[in-house]
């Protein structure tokens, strides 16, 4: 029987490990659509769409060596520049990435929830006293790739 | 096709306007008003009827039974289940909320079918009552 904290937690970016995140939850929830019928006294269901969804926090961190910056990766997935010599209201597409929340539970693989998920937001707030960081949040297109959890 | 019985489901919703007698009205130059009665039976009730989340093959019967009664041409009666949840009486006494075993439904219009899901689908039946 073991706990796991966030020390045993990992989140790669289109398959790299991301670096310093401080936190990433998921939720998954089931819409039930509603069966009711008339001279029924208990509200019943049937299984309808669902949904997975969830957000991280990256201190903004570069790279000596590699210069990578997992905070900027994401930020670059939503933000997106006008096209040149495009409208002020055209810019390209916001781009899937692949997300893979980890649990290092000791076994090789370890325990995850993979999937390609569109950011939904990306919040950034520089204070004196503060680490800069990005707060993110992002949503599941179609079901998961892989899960084992 | 013979005409198929009306699917034996308990809808999620019932609205029933009830039905009015055959009257015709009159006004007179001096503003008097005639009303003439027409008929003894009140009719032309209608009923919308909303089946909420049901499998694709239970909407299906809703086409079949539709097309089985010509669309809008044939009467039909409907299913006991189509009043579940109404403590009144159906087919006799003052409480009635069509008139008794005379009333034959028809449908109004062609029934709709919302597609919710795959394999689930919301359908909606408007019926009118003809004597």
């Amino acid at each position: 029987m073991a706990f796991y904290s966030g020390s045993n937690g990992e989140l790669l970016i289109n398959g790299q490990k991301a670096a310093r995140v401080s936190n990433w939850s998921v939720s998954s929830n089931l819409g039930v659509l509603d069966t009711t019928s008339l001279a029924d006294t208990d509200k019943t269901g049937t299984p309808g769409i669902r949904s997975t969804s969830g957000s991280c926090s990256l201190f903004y961190y570069s790279d000596d060596i590699t210069l990578a910056n997992s905070a900027s990766t994401l930020i670059n997935k939503l933000i997106k520049t006008k096209l040149p010599g495009g409208a002020p209201g055209q810019a390209a597409e916001t781009e899937l990435v692949q997300l893979k929340l980890k649990v290092n539970d000791g076994s090789t693989s370890g325990k995850y929830i993979t999937g390609n998920v569109y950011l939904t937001s990306v919040s950034m707030t520089m204070a004196v006293g503060d680490v800069l960081s990005a707060e993110c949040s992002f949503e599941f297109s179609g079901a998961p790739v892989e899960v084992f959890l | 096709m013979s005409q198929l019985p009306y699917p034996t489901l308990t809808p999620s919703s019932r609205s029933i306007a009830i039905g009015d007698y055959p009257i015709k009205k009159y006004n007179a130059m001096d503003g008097a008003e005639i009303r003439i009665l027409y008929g003894s039976e009140d009719t032309n009730a209608t009923m919308q009827l909303t089946y909420q989340n049901i499998t694709d093959d239970l909407a299906s019967e809703f086409i079949r039974h539709f097309r089985s009664t010509k669309g809008t041409f044939e009467r039909f009666p409907v299913a006991q289940e189509v009043y579940d949840g109404w403590d009144g009486d159906t087919t006799v006494g003052p409480n009635q909320i069509f008139r008794g075993e005379k009333a034959r439904w028809r449908h109004e219009k062609p029934p709709t079918i919302a597609s919710v899901r795959p394999g689930i689908s919301t359908v909606q039946i408007s019926l009118i009552t003809v004597l």
